[in-house]
């Protein structure tokens, strides 16, 4: 593990990956589709809706793992220093902020039909929607310092503090007495949901944590070359400024 | 045809809404990979290269004379230019006389010789 932390070590190891990892992508997003549509029966309660909850909540939970990789990547910045570190919690940000994008229109539309309302201020939403602006804060933080260092730590510091609220996120339906139905899936008596939803359910979340992976190794890989040219450019305008010397 | 009830419209537009966002995220990674990729193979390509990185063949033989310029980047990785390229670029009054360096470095060494010598103390009279 300590090796992998060396980036030419870590381009390395992703280019062996990447294909077989968008191998498995494909695989597991085509199967989870075809048993979203053509195998999942329609719900009782909520009848062919049910299908929205197959990419809703795999969102929901990469949106929160998202902001957990960013807080774990935090700490590596602000205790060991590692520019690897900061590269993976810049790198998973905008990841992070697309899957609670889809997370939030694909609730949204589930709403409508289901409650009546496209949006209500209870405390998961609203969790949810903070969550979505703490995202939007750290990109706009780390674009607008243009040094790696001070906008990595001041980032880290920001996520952090932001770290709270993924527990509340998580335990808001606990907590307060909120429109949005409890865990189902994660609870102590086991998952309230028929097998025949539930697999279907956990063949797009797979297919979901996948895609969440493929993408931040491809963004990080492009981060790393990003810094490298970065260094790069620094140097050849050094050796202008010495050859004009 | 699959039939999705009363609330399709529903249905297409969250799966919708979900293609096009990881479409998008897509879309942009890759380019973003692909223009830095471009972006350093083009500084390469202009001799300018990490330390790590295999040097052209070319350069591969060229005795380097001076020390290469060295960076530390932001992400940790040590750096330099090419020294073949360096010297080559530089004009030829900047540059040091040979024959001087080789004094320069002879009187460095005396003195680093004298430094080295056990010191004797003069027995006193």
């Amino acid at each position: 593990m300590i090796s992998l932390a060396n980036p030419t070590r870590f381009l390395g190891l992703v280019d062996k990956v990447l294909p077989w990892l968008s191998a498995l992508v494909v695989i597991l997003l085509g199967t989870g589709l075809y048993l979203s549509f053509f195998v999942a029966p329609p719900d009782y309660q909520q009848g062919e809706t049910v299908r929205i909850m197959f990419i809703h909540v795999p969102a929901a939970w990469l949106a929160m793992f998202g902001y957990t990789v960013i807080a774990i990547a935090a700490l590596g910045t602000l205790i060991w220093r590692h520019p690897l570190a900061d590269v993976a919690a810049k790198t998973a940000a905008p990841i992070g902020a697309t899957f609670t994008f889809v997370a939030l229109v694909t609730g949204s539309l589930w709403g409508k039909p289901m409650w009546g309302t496209y949006w209500v201020w209870d405390a998961r939403l609203t969790s949810m929607l903070v969550l979505f602006l703490l995202y939007l804060g750290l990109i706009a933080l780390w674009q607008s310092i243009d040094e790696l260092g001070r906008a990595g730590r001041a980032a880290a510091i920001l996520a952090l503090v932001g770290a709270i609220n993924i527990p509340i996120i998580k335990f808001s339906v606990d907590w307060w007495n909120t429109l949005h139905q409890p865990a189902s899936v994660f609870r102590t008596g086991g998952p309230t949901i028929d097998p025949a939803l539930l697999t279907p359910l956990f063949v797009m979340a797979a297919g979901f944590t996948a895609l969440f992976v493929l993408l931040h190794l491809m963004a990080m890989r492009a981060e790393i070359l990003r810094r490298r040219v970065r260094a790069l450019q620094q140097t050849q305008v050094e050796r202008a400024a010495l050859a004009e010397a | 045809m699959l039939d999705l009830g009363p609330h399709a419209s529903f249905i297409l537009a969250a799966y919708g809404v979900t293609a096009i966002a990881v479409a998008v995220l897509v879309v942009t990674t890759l380019a973003d990979d692909r223009t830095q990729r471009r972006k350093l193979a083009d500084l390469e390509r202009r001799g300018i290269r990490r330390r790590s990185a295999t040097p052209p063949k070319a350069a591969k033989t060229v005795t380097p004379k001076t020390t290469p310029s060295m960076t530390a980047p932001p992400g940790g990785e040590t750096i330099e230019t090419d020294p073949a390229e360096a010297t080559a670029k530089k004009p030829a009054s900047k540059r040091k006389p040979a024959a001087k360096t080789a004094t320069k470095t002879a009187a460095k060494r005396k003195t680093a010789a004298k430094a080295k010598a056990p010191r004797t103390r003069k027995p006193r009279s």
